[in-house]
C-alpha cells in the first residue's frame, strides 16, 4: 500500500508493522548492505509547526497528505535517492516521523533538517535521568545500555572517553557497578536504552527498542508495533512534561493595567566536578555549531564568571548565561524555548561531565 | 558587563524572586521578600505624586499579602540629593493608587528604602532617615526601620550569602547606562536578527526599520516601558550606524544573514571584538550619559 493511500489508524498500524518486517532481499537470501532496515521513530520539536517544504542543500523534502488529518507523508530527496516518513503532527509541537529507511539514510537526513541554522527543527535531547526514568515506567524492563562519554568540551586530565555497550537484563545491575566508581559515572552518559515490552509474550509479540538520547527510536527485535509507539508516546509525554514546566520558569513581565509583574527565574546547571578553564569551556559550547547550536559573546563579570550574551540557533531566541567553575546560570526570557535547556544538559553530560545537573529540571521532573 | 547601578538593582529583584534553582541548589540567593509575598511589578517607572512632584524609584516591589508596596531606589554613588530625599519622605499611598491595586486599597501601606552596597554605605546613610538595605560581599544588612514590622522583622537579622552567586541577568541594562553597558547588547540583538528563522528579521537588519527591530529583540524579558524603548531606539539606531560604517562590517553581516556558517562564526568573532573596544578603549563617546 503506498504510504499516502492510508486512511485509518487501522491502515497506518498496518503500514507500519509492514514496516517493522525484515527486508524482502534479507529473506531472499542477499546480504544487506549497511545497518538492518528495522522500524524507526525521530522525535522532533518545533515551537513554529511543522515547515511543509525545505530546500536543505543535500536533501530536500516535501509534506504530502493522506487520507487521516492527523498524518502526514514526508517525502525525503537527497539527489540520489528518496526516502519516505510517516509524519505524525497530532501534535502541534512534538512532532513523530516514522520509517524503514536505513539507518543511515534516515539519521543522514533527520540531521540535515535539525542542523541548519536557519530551520526550526530540533531533536528531542533525553538526558541520563529522563532515559532511567522511562526504563522504570509501568510495562518497560530495561534490556541494554549504551553508555557513551566523548570528552570535547574540555581537556579532563583525568576523565577518558567511553564506549560500552550491553545488552540484556544485566543492564540494570551496571548501575550499581558503575556508581561507586567516579571516573566511570562521570562519564556514563547515556546514549541509548533498550527497553523491552511485552515480557512473557512471544518474541513477535514484544517490542525491544533502543531510545537514544537524541529523541530517535529503534525497534530492534520483536514485532509489536503498538509497543514501540507506546514507548514513543511515553516518552515524548515525559519530555513535552518537562519542556512545558522549564517554559512556564521562561523571565518575563506580565503587564495588565500599566503594572507589570516580573515572573521567572533562571536555571543552575551543577557541575559537581569543576570547569578548569572557563574561556576554553565557552569556546565550545558557544560556537555556533551542533550539538550545543548556541552563538554568544562573552563578557568577565567583576567576581571572575563570565557572562554570555547568546542567541539559540534552533529558536533564533536570545538566552543569557553566567558561567562559573562550578555553576552555571541559564536565562530563558518571553519566547526562549525549552528545548536548549534540555539540549544543553544531555550534551554537557555526553561531552563535558555526566554527573551535570540541573535541580530545576530534576523538580520539574519529580 | 553591567553598571553598579544595574548590578544593584538585580541582587535587589533576586530577593523578590522564586529561587534560581529550587530547594537543591548548592548556591540560592536569598529570597527573604518572596517568602512575605513581595513581588516586582515596576521597573524604573516615574510617579507623578498627588503634591504635584515626580519621583523615579528603581524598583517598586509589592505583597499583596501585606498589603504593601516598598518602593526602592538603589544607590551605586556616594551621594544622596537632598531634594530627591525630601520627595522620597513626602511620598504618599495615594501617589500609588493608579498603578497599585490590590483587595482592600484602604489599608495600603508603603516604605520608601534604599539600596546599597557597603563599600558606599557609610557615606550616604547621614544624608537620610530613610532606611537601607545594604549589600556586602557576605551579607546583607539592614539599616534603619521599615514602617511594615513584619518587613523590619524578616530583615532584622543579617542575611548570609557566602556562596551565593549574584544573578546579574534579570534585569540586563537601564536605558539610562552608557554605551558600554549598553552596547553589547545591541550587538547580540542584531546577531539575533541576522541568524533569525524568519528570513524577514533577516532582510530587515541591513535595511529601514532595522533599529525597531533590534529594539525588540533587545527586550525579550518585556521589562522596559514603552517610554524608555522609544529612547531605547534612538541609541540602537545610533549604534548600528557605528558598526555599519566600520570596513567590512556590513558584507560581514550580509553574508551571515544569508545562512553562511563561517560567515556567522566570523561575525561573533567580530563581535567580540568590537564589544572588547567599547569596554577597554571607550571608543566611542557615551552620548547618553546616565
Amino acid at each position: 500500500m503506498k504510504y499516502t493511500q492510508v486512511s485509518s489508524n487501522k491502515e497506518f498500524i498496518d503500514a507500519l508493522e509492514e514496516m517493522a518486517e525484515p527486508p524482502r532481499q534479507a529473506e531472499s537470501g542477499e546480504s544487506a548492505a549497511g545497518r538492518p532496515t528495522e522500524l524507526k521513530t525521530f522525535l522532533l520539536e518545533s515551537d513554529r509547526g511543522f515547515p511543509p517544504s525545505a530546500d536543505l542543500g543535500n536533501v530536500s523534502y516535501e509534506v504530502v497528505n493522506t487520507g487521516m488529518e492527523s498524518m502526514k507523508v514526508l517525502n525525503v530527496s537527497d539527489g540520489t535517492s528518496t526516502c519516505e516518513f510517516f509524519l505524525d503532527v497530532i501534535d502541534k509541537r512534538f512532532f513523530k516521523l516514522h520509517t524503514n529507511c536505513s539507518s543511515d539514510s534516515a539519521r543522514k537526513i533527520i540531521d540535515a533538517m535539525v542542523g541548519r541554522r536557519n530551520h526550526v527543527l530540533d531533536n528531542a535531547w533525553f538526558y541520563r535521568g529522563l532515559l532511567q526514568r522511562v526504563a522504570k515506567m509501568e510495562g518497560n524492563s530495561l534490556q541494554g545500555l549504551g553508555l557513551s562519554y566523548s570528552n570535547l568540551v574540555q581537556d579532563h586530565d583525568d576523565l577518558e572517553d567511553l564506549d560500552l555497550r550491553i545488552s540484556g537484563s544485566l543492564a540494570a545491575s551496571l548501575e550499581g557497578i558503575v556508581q561507586p566508581s567516579e571516573s566511570l559515572r562521570r562519564a556514563s552518559a547515556y546514549k541509548y536504552v533498550r527497553i523491552m515490552r511485552g515480557a512473557g509474550r512471544p518474541l513477535e509479540k514484544r517490542a525491544y527498542d533502543d531510545v537514544h538520547n537524541n529523541g530517535y527510536f529503534a525497534l530492534r527485535k520483536g514485532g509489536s508495533v503498538q509497543d514501540h509507539l507506546h514507548v514513543v508516546d511515553q516518552c515524548k509525554e515525559e519530555y513535552s512534561k518537562i519542556i512545558t514546566g522549564i517554559e512556564k520558569e521562561r523571565i518575563y513581565c506580565k503587564w495588565q493595567d500599566g503594572l507589570g509583574e516580573l515572573e521567572g527565574t533562571p536555571f543552575d546547571f551543577i557541575f559537581p566536578n569543576t570547569i578548569k578553564d572557563l574561556d576554553v569551556f565557552v569556546d565550545k559550547v558557544f560556537s555556533s555549531t551542533r550539538p550545543f547550536q548556541l552563538g554568544g559573546l562573552r563578557q568577565k563579570m567583576d567576581d571572575g564568571r563570565l557572562q554570555v550574551l547568546a542567541v539559540d540557533l534552533h529558536a533564533g531566541s536570545s538566552v543569557d548565561f553566567e558561567i562559573g567553575h562550578d555553576m552555571m546560570r541559564v536565562y530563558l526570557f518571553g519566547q526562549s524555548c525549552g528545548n536548549i535547556i534540555l539540549r544543553l544538559l544531555t550534551n554537557l553530560q555526553a561531552y563535558f561531565d555526566a554527573d551535570t545537573y540541573c535541580p530545576m529540571v530534576d523538580e520539574i521532573a519529580e | 558587563m553591567q553598571s553598579k547601578h544595574t548590578i544593584l538593582i538585580n541582587k535587589f529583584i533576586g530577593l523578590c524572586q522564586k529561587q534560581s534553582a529550587g530547594r537543591k541548589s548548592p548556591k540560592p540567593w536569598p529570597n527573604p521578600l518572596y517568602e512575605l509575598g513581595y513581588r516586582i511589578k515596576l521597573i524604573e517607572k516615574e510617579i507623578s505624586m498627588c503634591n504635584g512632584g515626580l519621583v523615579h524609584p528603581d524598583v517598586l516591589a509589592t505583597s499583596n499579602r501585606h498589603l504593601h508596596i516598598l518602593v526602592i531606589e538603589c544607590k551605586s554613588g556616594n551621594n544622596i540629593n537632598a531634594d530627591q530625599d525630601r520627595r522620597y519622605a513626602n511620598l504618599s499611598t495615594r501617589d500609588f493608587k493608579n498603578f497599585v491595586k490590590m483587595y482592600d486599597q484602604s489599608q495600603l501601606k508603603h516604605d520608601v528604602c534604599y539600596v546599597d552596597g557597603m563599600e558606599n554605605h557609610a557615606s550616604l546613610e547621614p544624608h537620610t532617615d530613610l532606611p537601607f538595605i545594604t549589600f556586602g560581599r557576605r551579607h546583607i544588612q539592614k539599616h534603619g526601620t521599615f514602617k511594615l514590622d513584619k518587613l523590619d522583622r524578616k530583615l532584622s537579622p543579617q542575611i548570609t550569602l557566602d556562596g551565593s552567586e549574584v544573578l546579574r541577568s534579570y534585569y540586563k541594562f537601564s536605558p539610562f547606562d552608557g554605551d558600554k553597558f549598553v552596547v553589547p547588547h545591541v550587538v547580540r540583538a542584531l546577531m539575533q536578527c541576522v541568524t533569525s528563522t524568519s528570513s524577514k528579521s533577516r532582510v530587515a537588519v541591513l535595511e529601514l526599520g532595522a533599529a525597531l527591530k533590534i529594539t525588540e529583540a533587545l527586550d525579550p524579558q518585556n521589562i522596559i516601558s514603552s517610554h524608555h524603548k522609544g529612547q531605547l531606539q534612538k541609541r540602537v539606531e545610533h549604534v548600528i550606524d557605528m558598526l555599519l560604517q566600520r570596513d567590512g562590517f556590513a558584507d560581514l553581516v550580509r553574508r551571515a544573514g544569508e545562512c553562511n556558517p563561517a560567515a556567522v562564526r566570523t561575525l561573533w568573532s567580530k563581535c567580540g571584538e568590537i564589544c572588547s573596544e567599547y569596554e577597554t578603549q571607550g571608543r566611542l563617546t557615551d552620548s547618553f550619559g546616565h
